[in-house]
């Protein structure tokens, strides 16, 4: 019993810094999903922009990826940072991810609303936020 | 006339049954992520469902028996039971995938979500079966289903550089950061999406549905050799239009509207509007296919009256199991699980028990007192050989893939 | 001369069973067999003859055997009461066996069929179109 309960810390122990790269690589996946639905967000808005797509086509594609992006970031924001070193990279990722969340909202308003004016203005941010995604994931690699 | 409406039970089974929900997704999702790097396994797919699928319509057409009535004849019913056990859980997990998808397609044109054309679609895939004549819903299904090759009209569109992409898909290799467990998972969830065992059941069943005799051999060939290539171009072009349009982006595909992305950016909305409903076809073709296959299985295992050449109260027991298949279906569809993640664990699933009908299918095709002087070529039984171990190390390597790689995360 | 001499466990057991109508009647889930005096060490050469064939659920359930079968005949007993549920068809009511049996009788004349006959009874028929001909 005693052996087992040493054990069992030893292992919590060691584990922070296994813990650290872990958590690393999670944020790292985390950006990348949300990464790959602002993307998508981006042909969505090109094809509004070219007027090739149908208005519940694009309302749904936006909003599918919304959701997406939203169920990454809180899965992650609900695992726990095994160290406060991990609490930088949690802001960082929240910080990132939510801006993003927070551009395909507006897409989606603007494509419920059938407002392709609205919806095409925003082109230029998701691509740049899609790079600044990338970006962080580039530089977080474990 | 008839000769060429008679080639559409290869078009619906290749529509239907090769290009269905699982095609769709699988091959947009491998295409986005390795490009063309696992194209080779469309077309292992592609020759080893021609040669299964011909040998099932061969001994259907000279027998007069479908599948599940000779692998319980052959193998006895202890192994049969075990075998349409494994098959009908796979039939039914397929089927919620079709059922899903029908309901997909309806969400992107409509934008209502899903789950309420969930039970609309189980509903009128029921009432198909039901109601309409076999010969009707092949042809109506088929023809419509050919909407899907607007995929290839897109591929050709974007215009692509062909030289490279045929170097990539013979060269294949992997960018960093992509392991080999990952990249055999998604191999064995083509496999599987090309060798699904309901195909099999369907068109052999069909075969029966149709009243073909051994002078429809002829028939048999045309339509697998002419459905099932046309079933594996639109798998490539559904492979290519993600490599080409998605994948430069780095897109990990997670619904049916981004497979439907490159086709709006290159065609339109005409484009995008013939696809969509080349999904709806090829889904709900789909899912009349498991259904009356969950039903096949069962009603051939018992030697129940099965079939639409029969009026339903003549068969009772098999419009049962149709129906109650089609309602469990639904519950489970609006059980709110993820239809995607429904589709991929069938594919892989799928390619566990294939072996379970390949077998049988091989043994009978090489056993004169069936087939008489139409047993298999020496070059098929080369070829079903090969195939045979195929399929058996993809069903073994299956269920360890998905765990080590969690299901290709 | 009727008699014929056949591998009962190849050429009858699991085939399919027709009726006179051309409609499936279920399998051949097993037989009966007569076994003459004093078998195998019978002087005159006699072999067992089979003398009806059984189909039926709760049959297939028995050969089984083990719990599972043991259980399921047992299950399909209770729901069939009154009846071992073996549809026994007297060989003299077989009109030809081939790669499928034909019965010179009709299905509904088999108790194994009971269960069809509840299901077109209780559901089936309830539907509209269950008699619509199949065009």
């Amino acid at each position: 019993m005693a052996v087992a309960l040493a054990a069992l810390l030893t292992s919590a122990c060691v584990g922070s810094s296994r813990g650290d790269t872990d958590y690393q690589k999670k944020a790292v996946a985390t950006t990348e999903h949300v990464r790959s639905s602002v993307r998508t967000v981006q042909l969505a808005v090109q094809a509004a922009g070219e007027d090739d797509a149908f208005g519940p086509f694009l309302s749904r594609v936006i909003s599918q990826a919304e959701d997406d992006a939203s169920s990454a970031l809180n899965g992650f924001a609900s695992i726990q940072p095994p160290s406060a070193r991990s609490d930088l990279l949690r802001d960082a990722v929240d910080q990132a991810a939510s801006g993003a969340i927070d551009l395909l909202a507006k897409a989606r308003i603007a494509a419920r609303r059938n407002d392709l004016g609205a919806l095409t203005m925003l082109a230029d941010s998701l691509v740049r936020t899609g790079d600044q995604l990338e970006q962080f994931a580039e530089d977080h690699h474990a | 006339m008839k000769k060429v409406f008679a080639l559409t039970l290869g078009v619906l089974t290749a529509i239907g049954g090769f290009v269905d929900i699982g095609d769709i997704v699988a091959n947009t999702a491998v295409g986005a992520r390795y490009k063309w790097a696992l194209a080779w396994v469309v077309v292992v797919g592609i020759i080893g469902i021609m040669l299964f699928a011909e040998m099932a319509g061969r001994v259907a057409s000279v027998s007069g028996r479908a599948v599940f009535d000779l692998v319980r004849e052959r193998l006895g019913p202890r192994f049969a039971l075990a075998n349409l056990i494994g098959s009908f859980f796979v039939n039914l997990m397929t089927l919620t995938a079709e059922i899903a998808g029908v309901a997909l397609a309806l969400e992107l044109a409509t934008d209502v979500n899903y789950l309420l054309w969930l039970p609309v679609c189980a509903f009128a895939v029921w009432l198909v079966i039901w109601r309409v004549k076999f010969e009707t819903m092949e042809d109506v299904v088929g023809i419509v289903g050919l909407a899907m090759i607007v995929v290839a009209v897109t591929v050709w569109r974007t215009g692509p550089d062909w030289g490279s992409m045929f170097h990539e898909a013979t060269h294949p290799s992997l960018k960093s950061g992509e392991g080999l467990p990952t990249y055999f998972y998604y191999a064995i969830a083509l496999f599987g999406a090309a060798m699904t065992p309901y195909e099999v059941f369907f068109f052999s069943s069909g075969a029966v549905e149709e009243h073909w005799t051994r002078s429809d051999l002829f028939v048999n060939r045309a339509n697998v050799y002419l459905g099932f290539p046309l079933g594996g171009l639109l798998s490539l072009a559904l492979m290519s239009s993600a490599a080409l349009t998605l994948a430069p982006l780095d897109i990990s595909v997670a619904h049916l509207g981004q497979v439907a992305l490159p086709t709006a950016l290159t065609l339109g909305k005409v484009g995008l509007a013939t696809l969509l409903i080349g999904f709806f076809a090829a889904t709900f073709g789909a899912a009349l296919e498991t259904a009356l296959s969950s039903g096949y299985t069962i009603a051939q295992f018992f030697g129940w009256q099965w079939g639409k050449f029969v009026r339903p109260r003549d068969a009772a027991r098999f419009h049962t199991v149709v129906l109650a298949t089609v309602v469990v279906a639904a519950i489970i569809g609006l059980s709110s699980v993820d239809p995607i993640k429904v589709t991929e664990y069938s594919l892989i699933f799928s390619a566990v028990a294939l072996p379970l009908t390949y077998i049988p299918i091989l043994v009978v095709a090489n056993d004169p007192s069936y087939l008489g002087d139409r047993v298999n070529s020496r070059f098929s039984n080369a070829l079903g050989s090969v195939y045979l171990v195929i399929v058996v190390v993809a069903a073994v390597a299956a269920i360890p893939l998905m765990l080590a790689t969690k299901a290709g995360a | 001369m009727n008699a014929r001499v056949i591998d009962a466990a190849l050429e009858l057991l699991d085939r399919q069973l027709i009726d006179r109508d051309g409609k499936l009647a279920g399998n051949v889930d097993d037989v009966e067999i007569a076994l003459p005096e004093n078998w195998p060490d019978n002087e005159r050469g006699e072999l067992p003859v089979v003398t009806a064939l059984l189909s039926g659920p709760g049959v297939l359930a028995e050969r089984f055997g083990g719990r599972l079968g043991r259980g399921w005949a047992a299950f399909y007993r209770r729901i069939h009461p009154g009846t071992d549920g073996s549809g026994s068809i007297p060989l003299a009511q077989v009109r030809d066996i081939g790669s499928a049996i034909r019965l010179a009788i009709s299905r509904d004349e088999l108790s194994s069929t009971r269960m069809e006959e509840w299901f077109r009874r209780h559901l089936i028929s309830k539907i509209p179109g269950a008699g619509h001909a199949p065009e």
